[in-house]
C-alpha cells in the first residue's frame, strides 16, 4: 500500500479526526456495493436510495463509536442493511402491506422467459419474493460472497441463523426458478409444514414459514 | 427454524424440501447429517434436490452488481457535502465534490428526478421570496445584498410586513453553504435554464427575530433544500418544545451555517426554531437546534 492509499481504517480515523474528506473517500470506494445491497435488501430505488442516505449520515455521525472488531466494510455494510430493513419495517406498518400468505409459487411464465438474457431479472424477480430477513442472508452469502460469519456480523445474528435463513431462501428459489419442476422426482418432495394451500399444483410449494 | 421442530428425513425415507436445503447449506450437524448424506448418496430425488440448490447458488452468484443511477450518486454527494457543512469549521479547506450530471436522464431516475425538480422549482419560488425580503428590509440597498447572479430580484407581494433588520452579508464569508449543501438541490438534472445555487438570507439572531414577521407571512409550504414534504415534517417534529402551529419554513444562513427556521404562531407570538441543515434525514433522532427566538 503507498502513501497516498490509505486503508478504510485509515480514513475512518482521519475522518473521526477531522479530515473533511475522509469520510468521502471512504464512501467513494464502497458505494457501489453498498448501493447494490440497499437494492436488493428493498426491491425499490425510492427505498433504497433513501436506506443508503440514512446509513450514510449516521455511519457518519457514530465513526467515532467504530472500534475496529470488524472491517470497516462489515460496519458500513451493517448499517446500510439495518437501515434498509428499518425501512421497510416502517413502510410495511405503515402501509399494511399485504404479503403472500402461501409458500413460493414458481413465477408465472418461468420456463417460457427463461431465456440466456432474461434469466437474470428472473432471479431478481425471485429474490424479491423473499420475506426480507432470508433476502438479506441470501443477498449478503450468495450473491455479493460474504462469509457466513461476516453476513452473521453484519445482520447481528448467530451464524446459525444466517444458515438457516439462507437454507430456506435458497429453497424457495429452487421452487420459483423452476429447478423442482422435474416431474417425477423432486416434485415429489414433501413439503415439510404442510401449510401450502393446495391450490397451486399441490407440489412443490416448500415450506409455508414466516411470511415476514 | 430452530433444529428441535425439524421432523427428521431419516434414511429410508425421502427427506422434505427445507431439511435438505438445511443440509446442503451446513445447518445439520453430526448424526443426523451423516444420516441424511447417507440417504441422499443413494436416492436420485433427494440428490436432485441438492444439485437444485446448488443452481441456484449459481445463479444467484452471477447476478451481476447493479450500478447505481447518477441520481442517486448525485443525492449521495449533496448528503456528504450537508454533512460536512454541518460539521465544525475544519482546517481543510473545503472542496465540494461535483457530481456528475447526465446530460440526458436515464428514464428510470423519473421519482428522483422529478424530486429534484420540485425542490429547484421551490427553491426558485422561495429565493424570489426572500429576494422580496431583502428588498423590504434594506430599502433600496439591494445590490450589496443578492450577488452572485443567484436569487431572483423580482419583488412579489409574498411578504408581508416591514422588517428592519440590516441582512448580513455574510454568504461570501461563509464558503461552506456552497457545493450543493442541500438535499434534492440543483444538483441534479441538467435541464437548460437551471436556476443557480439560491442566496441563503443571512441572520444572525437580532435579525431574525426582527425578521420573523416576514418570514411566518411568507409560506409553510416546502422549504427549498427539503428534498421532500416528510423530511420537513420528520424535522418539524423533532423539534423539542415547539408548539403552535407551523406558519413557516425557511432555508437561511444563521451566523453563517446553513440552516432552516421553523417558524410558529402561537396566538400573536411568533417563535423562529433555527435547526441544522441535516435535520429530519435521521428518523428518530432530535434535530439539532442552534437557537430559539421569539
Amino acid at each position: 500500500m503507498t502513501a497516498g492509499e490509505r486503508s478504510d481504517a485509515d480514513l475512518l480515523r482521519a475522518h473521526v479526526a477531522g479530515d473533511a474528506s475522509a469520510f468521502e473517500e471512504l464512501v467513494r470506494r464502497h458505494r457501489d456495493r453498498l448501493w447494490a445491497v440497499a437494492l436488493r435488501t428493498t426491491r425499490h430505488r425510492e427505498e433504497a436510495a433513501d436506506g443508503l442516505q440514512d446509513a450514510l449520515i449516521s455511519a457518519y455521525k457514530a465513526a467515532g463509536s467504530f472500534r475496529g472488531d470488524s472491517a470497516v466494510t462489515t460496519w458500513l455494510h451493517r448499517i446500510v442493511v439495518n437501515a434498509c430493513l428499518d425501512r421497510m419495517r416502517r413502510r410495511q406498518s405503515r402501509a399494511t402491506l399485504q404479503l403472500p400468505e402461501d409458500g413460493p409459487r414458481e413465477l408465472a411464465d418461468t420456463r417460457d422467459r427463461v431465456a440466456e438474457q432474461d434469466t437474470r431479472m428472473v432471479v431478481e424477480e425471485a429474490l424479491g419474493q423473499l420475506p426480507a430477513e432470508q433476502r438479506a442472508a441470501i443477498v449478503l452469502v450468495d450473491v455479493e460472497g460474504w462469509s457466513v460469519a461476516e453476513a452473521a456480523a453484519i445482520l447481528g445474528v448467530p451464524e446459525g441463523t444466517i444458515k438457516s435463513r439462507c437454507a430456506r431462501g435458497r429453497a424457495r428459489l429452487a421452487v420459483m426458478l423452476g429447478h423442482l419442476r422435474n416431474p417425477g422426482a423432486p416434485a415429489a418432495v414433501a413439503p415439510r409444514t404442510g401449510s401450502g394451500p393446495g391450490s397451486a399444483s399441490g407440489s412443490a410449494s416448500g415450506s409455508g414459514g414466516e411470511a415476514r | 427454524m430452530t433444529g428441535d421442530e425439524r421432523p427428521d428425513g431419516r434414511s429410508g425415507r425421502h427427506a422434505d424440501l427445507d431439511t435438505l436445503a438445511d443440509l446442503h447449506a451446513g445447518v445439520l450437524e453430526g448424526a443426523e447429517a451423516a444420516r441424511l448424506r447417507e440417504h441422499v448418496a443413494g436416492c436420485r430425488r433427494c440428490a436432485e434436490v441438492l444439485q437444485a440448490l446448488d443452481a441456484v447458488q449459481g445463479q444467484l452468484r452471477s447476478l451481476p452488481a447493479p450500478a447505481m443511477p447518477p441520481a442517486v450518486a448525485a443525492r449521495l454527494d449533496a448528503t456528504l457535502a450537508d454533512l460536512r457543512s454541518d460539521r465544525p469549521a475544519s482546517t481543510a479547506p473545503p472542496v465540494p465534490p461535483v457530481p456528475p450530471v447526465p446530460p440526458v436522464p436515464d428514464p428510470e431516475d423519473e421519482l428522483v428526478l422529478a424530486r429534484a425538480r420540485r425542490g429547484r422549482r421551490l427553491s426558485r419560488a422561495i429565493g424570489a421570496a426572500a429576494a422580496a425580503v431583502v428588498l423590504l428590509a434594506t430599502g433600496g440597498a439591494v445590490a450589496s445584498i443578492v450577488r452572485g447572479g443567484g436569487a431572483s430580484t423580482t419583488a412579489s407581494s409574498g411578504a408581508g410586513s416591514a422588517a428592519s433588520a440590516p441582512v448580513q452579508p455574510e454568504e461570501q464569508s461563509a464558503p461552506k453553504a456552497a457545493g450543493g449543501g442541500s438535499f434534492g438541490n440543483d444538483s441534479v438534472g441538467g435541464a437548460p435554464g437551471v436556476a443557480p445555487q439560491p442566496v441563503l438570507p443571512a441572520y444572525d439572531q437580532a435579525s431574525l427575530r426582527a425578521a420573523l414577521p416576514a418570514i411566518a407571512a411568507g409560506n409553510a409550504r416546502l422549504a427549498a433544500g427539503m428534498a421532500d414534504p416528510s423530511r420537513q415534517a420528520a424535522c418539524a417534529g423533532s423539534i423539542p418544545g415547539a408548539t403552535g402551529s407551523l406558519r413557516a419554513v425557511e432555508h437561511i444562513s444563521y451566523l453563517g451555517r446553513p440552516a432552516y427556521v421553523f417558524v410558529y404562531a402561537d396566538g400573536a407570538r411568533l417563535t423562529g426554531h433555527v435547526v441544522t441543515e441535516a435535520c429530519g434525514t435521521t428518523p428518530g433522532q432530535a434535530a439539532t437546534v442552534l437557537a430559539t427566538i421569539s
